[in-house]
């Protein structure tokens, strides 16, 4: 009895998953997207998912690539056991060519090793942690940024804009690196203390959990060291109340940097406009950006509201789509074979200058298969909205760095 | 009425045929060694149908980790009556001590097995010892203050946990290493865990120690006064329970080769989830966690690859849905159904 | 290394205004916690669901009526009475012998709540400028933020009508009686089950008021109920089952405990001290500072 009903509870199981396999097409390029779509991350999630949809849908529409359909199957995943089923499920079940993602750098770590098992090309457009491409997996590439990207550029708007303007040579800023705890916020810490500990400046980091109920103490510490430059890696709950909490307690270190978010007219209406203003923000092509450096990023956010209904929330989606477009480019070069071996290798030929794609990246992927010809831009609260202050190839004209001296 | 008639009246209640002799009933192990068999040459069976169809397969292997865990946890939980959702400790622990003696040092983790069981067991002791005291829903909230804190350390105690990035060990295949190229061995590696926390479980059952874990269960004070040492007994089958629980760890880490504090220590993915599998499938019986993983285990997979990635979330508001439903339908668990459902089926004589 | 951070004894007063402040908070969180485990002995570990819903209740009325949130609180908090009332009738009511079982089904309703609002909002973190999120007052040179000391106020005022409620009305003796012994209510004429669902009403009601409150401090985010559960166990067992006054003086406790090791050890630490300390009390004093002495060794059994 005990074996009927096992064996039945399995039968039932296998014949209504089989029911509900995505529907393939003749002729389709598949390509599987694992993201976190429930929990915490389920926003960033679900919008590089959009990304990826809306990169898709483009291609699609000038006629494909080597004339066939585009077809994007999500699979949701937040956290490795997760991982390694949602391969098994668009390998196997799915029968995806390529797999994309990841968002978390861990569920990234099991599901490009679960593809290696399948033979397929994990195509990474971002997850952070550096060592996912020095790992020396034969199957994995990084078209987007690793933490570096925003470490890069944090330490490099401070040594170059930020001390001239505080007035002190870079060997002498006082930096306070506030992250929230989790593999996230943690390696970009990390990469900022490394890259500004290497120029002499005097780092500080300090961690809290992203769902603290208060983050004042955090707040009261940092004071109390009196930072040139205060910089947040959080989420946007933590990094919100961080924000409203510096306002509250009347803190203005000299310079404030926000990594990967905090431009949102949501974060407007968290913080107000006053205390924004000269705050300055490290993300990727939103708005309000040099169309030369970033060709056809004001029209690529629109075309993301107008399919979506809402901005995009996660700014590092579009990173996304652009490595979406890096991919349709090998895909391009290797005549349609998917192969590890032959993406791999297409990749690696690639030589495209900065500014080719929509964020202002070229590509050209180092010895570990990470993408070098890309970075992340510097954006500032001016008035009601952000707009871009560095690297100067990205700013608008007329548009400089406003005063960040606070009184 | 000669005494043939009482013995038939008496057997009444249990739809017995008339022959039945009194002993019949007394429960051996020996008498479960087929039962036990059978079971796992099913689940064998399963394992060989499958052995192509990776995505099920790791549905299979999964339902077969967490079966095993929730059998453990049975242990203490089930036949016991101590509800702790803190067993993903014991699961945390067994997987880093797996994962840092093998990265580290070289050593298999089939020997790292050891120092697991001991490790999580001396833990057990020491952290359940003072909140035995405490009753029903106490108990579970000490238990998930306890869990707090051990988050706390793994994200703290970056050398041996790797911190929030979490602890990943190289992928070098070999059966020493308890890394393997078919999917399939990992599957008939976690049957050989159920099926050795079966036997534990069947043996214990059957024990003395059995007999002062249920007794403690049921009336804790009646317990005492009978002259059952609750103390230790609650520490015996804790010990035990959390053992198991840390193997099961060991054998995680190198299926996923990469673990973090939230996806070993959080509440829902494992502590209370182990505890649920266990209710849902039948609290204190033997085979009642196994079934209920079987159940609930592909069943969340299996949602979270067909309906999360279309409607975020959508997933797991159908588990909510069917845990509400699973606690006020399901109290004995499907075990329980089953053999009420099987009790009223058989013809009464 | 960093630089050397002055962790001074100026900032003593700070950080201890920063503890009675997030004390509040905590009061204010966990005395419908406190009502609904004290009375009917269940472990409600979706409480903080119906915080999350008073905060989304709060931002529905801002957005569509233009309601600040302490007005809206008027809709929002009955209408999280009755919905808590609504889901013990049918959920909790029935599993009344079995508590491991409401446990579960409390989990699954917070499985359920939680991503019910993930699947309608998509995670999107949603904030709210009101007049009142901007205002800090300066009080001997000690900094105090509005919206926090509102919280404050409401927690005093909320705990003291709580108490009076169940001093002087006939209803709310009635539940006294019912946390006491059941039975014996019983028997002298009280509808327990109402009693039961009425209180139950009355914790998740406290609640939402709770969430509506706090929605000028934070960023919504259908997660953020966890944020706050966890914590509001502790202070409901760190001050004694059934007593409204030591919920309220456990969330100052809890505060104060906060504020004191985020400042002066690490804030990352924080939450695993206050779990430490929560075990400590539990070890030596488990019926809590204010509960009945020997409440945590009466089982569930012995109340049905």
């Amino acid at each position: 009895m005990k074996k009927l009903i096992k064996a039945s509870v399995l039968a039932a199981l296998v014949s209504a998953g089989m029911a509900t396999i995505a529907v393939a097409q003749e002729g389709t390029i598949k390509i599987g997207a694992i993201t976190p779509n429930t929990g915490g991350m389920a926003v960033l999630g679900n919008d590089l998912a959009n990304w990826y949809e809306l990169a898709a849908d483009e291609v699609n529409a000038k006629g494909g690539v080597l004339g066939k359909k585009v077809q994007i199957i999500r699979g949701d995943a937040t956290n490795a056991q997760e991982a390694i089923a949602a391969v098994d499920k668009l390998a196997t079940v799915d029968n995806v060519d390529i797999i994309s993602g990841t968002i978390a750098s861990f569920i990234s770590q099991a599901a490009s090793e679960a593809a290696v098992n399948y033979n397929k090309m994990y195509w990474e457009t971002n997850a952070l942690a550096v060592d996912l491409t020095t790992r020396g997996l034969p199957n994995f590439l990084r078209t987007g940024p690793s933490a570096a990207y925003y470490a890069m550029q944090a330490a490099q708007v401070s040594k170059e804009k930020l001390a001239a303007e505080i007035g002190k040579p870079v060997n002498e800023l006082k930096i306070w690196v506030e992250h929230e705890d989790s593999n996230y916020g943690t390696s970009i810490a990390t990469e900022v203390d490394r890259l500004m500990k290497a120029e002499g400046a005097t780092v500080q980091v300090a961690g809290h959990k992203a769902s603290a109920v208060d983050l004042t103490d955090s707040i009261l510490r940092a004071q109390q060291a009196n930072p040139d430059i205060f910089i947040i890696s959080g989420y946007v709950v933590d990094t919100h109340l961080l924000l409203r909490t510096m306002r509250e307690r009347n803190f203005k270190p000299a310079a404030t940097i926000v990594i990967g978010l905090g431009d949102s007219p949501d974060t407007l209406k968290a913080v107000g406009a006053e205390y924004l203003q000269g705050i300055l923000v490290v993300t990727f092509p939103r708005q309000a950006i040099n169309q030369k450096y970033a060709p056809g990023s004001d029209e690529v956010n629109k075309a993301y509201v107008d399919k979506y209904k809402v901005p995009s929330i996660g700014n590092a989606g579009i990173n996304g789509y652009v490595g979406m477009q890096i991919l349709f480019k090998a895909i391009e070069a290797t005549n349609g074979d998917m192969s590890v071996e032959a993406l791999m290798a297409a990749a690696k030929a690639m030589d495209l200058p900065m500014g080719s794609f929509t964020t202002g990246y070229g590509v050209k992927f180092d010895e570990n298969m990470q993408n070098t010809r890309g970075q992340a831009v510097t954006y500032q609260w001016q008035g009601d909205s952000t707009t871009v202050v560095w690297p100067q190839e990205a700013v608008l004209d007329g548009v400089s760095m406003i005063k960040l001296a606070r009184p | 009425m000669s005494n043939l008639d009482l013995a038939q009246s008496g057997h009444m209640h249990a739809g017995a045929s008339t022959k039945r002799r009194a002993t019949d009933d007394i429960w051996t192990v020996s008498k479960e060694l087929p039962i036990f068999i059978g079971v796992v040459a099913a689940i064998a069976l399963a394992i060989y149908l499958l052995s192509g169809q990776f995505f099920y397969l790791n549905l299979l292997t999964m339902a077969l980790l967490f079966g095993g865990l929730a059998v453990s946890w049975n242990i203490i939980g089930g036949f016991g009556g101590q509800f702790s959702i803190a067993h993903s400790v014991f699961f945390a622990i067994g997987a880093y001590t797996a994962g840092n003696l093998y990265k580290h040092f070289d050593i298999s983790p089939w020997i790292s097995i050891l120092p697991a069981m001991v490790l999580s067991a001396a833990v057990a002791a020491v952290v359940s010892w003072p909140v035995f005291r405490l009753r029903g829903p106490f108990f579970a909230i000490a238990t998930m203050a306890l869990t707090e804190v051990a988050i706390a350390f793994a994200m703290h105690w970056k050398t041996v946990t790797g911190g929030a990035s979490g602890l990943t060990i190289p992928y070098r295949a070999g059966l020493e290493n308890m890394i393997f190229t078919q999917r399939w061995a990992y599957a008939a590696l976690f049957l050989g865990y159920l099926a050795a926390t079966l036997v534990v479980s069947i043996v214990i059952l059957r024990s003395r120690l059995g007999y002062y874990l249920q007794a403690v269960r049921d009336n804790d004070k009646a317990a005492e006064a009978s002259g059952i040492p609750i103390m230790r007994t609650k520490l015996k089958g804790m010990a035990i329970s959390a053992a198991l629980t840390g193997v099961g760890g060991v054998f995680f880490m190198m299926y996923v080769r990469i673990v973090e504090p939230a996806g070993l220590l959080s509440l829902f993915d494992v502590g209370v989830k182990i505890a649920l599998i266990a209710l849902i499938g039948g609290i204190g019986t033997i085979y009642g966690p196994l079934l209920g993983a079987l159940i609930l285990v592909p069943l969340d997979y299996w949602l979270r690859a067909f309906i999360g990635s279309a409607i975020p979330g959508g997933n797991l508001i159908v588990l909510g849905i069917i845990l509400i439903l699973g606690s006020l339908y399901m109290k004995k668990g499907v075990f329980g159904a089953l053999k009420q459902g099987y009790a009223a089926w058989r013809p009464k004589r | 290394m960093g630089f050397h951070t002055d962790i001074a004894m100026d900032q003593f007063f700070n950080v201890v205004a920063l503890g009675l402040l997030l004390g509040g908070t905590y009061a204010l969180v966990s005395v419908g916690l406190n009502l609904i485990f004290g009375v009917i002995r269940i472990v409600n570990f979706s409480q903080g669901e119906f915080l999350m819903l008073g905060m989304y209740g709060a931002y529905l009325g801002y957005t569509t009526m233009g309601l600040d949130p302490y007005a809206g609180a008027f809709i929002v908090v009955p209408a999280l009475t009755v919905l808590g009332m609504i889901i013990y009738w049918l959920v909790m009511r029935p599993l009344q012998n079995e508590p491991m079982m409401q446990v579960f089904a409390s989990f699954g309703l917070l499985l359920l709540i939680q991503n019910i609002v993930l699947a309608i909002t998509g995670g999107v973190g949603m904030s709210m400028n009101t007049p009142f999120s901007q205002i800090t007052l300066t009080i001997a040179g000690i900094q105090f933020s509005a919206t926090r000391l509102i919280i404050l106020l409401a927690s005093m005022v909320a705990a003291g009508a709580l108490g009076l409620y169940l001093a002087k009305t006939t209803f709310g003796q009635a539940i006294r009686a019912v946390a006491q012994d059941r039975k014996a209510a019983q028997l002298m004429g009280i509808n327990v089950e109402r009693t039961f669902m009425w209180s139950f009403g009355i914790g998740t009601g406290l609640a939402g008021l709770a969430g509506v409150l706090l929605t000028p401090i934070y960023t919504l985010s259908p997660q953020i109920g966890g944020n706050f559960v966890m914590a509001a166990f502790a202070v409901v067992v760190l001050g004694g089952l059934g007593s409204v006054l030591g919920a309220f003086v456990g969330g100052f406790i809890v505060g104060l405990t906060e504020a004191f090791a985020g400042y002066y050890i690490d804030p990352e630490l924080k939450h695993a001290v206050i779990f430490i300390v929560f075990i400590a009390v539990l070890l030596i004093r488990p019926s809590g500072l204010f509960g009945q002495a020997g409440a945590e060794e009466v089982g569930l059994r012995e109340q049905s």
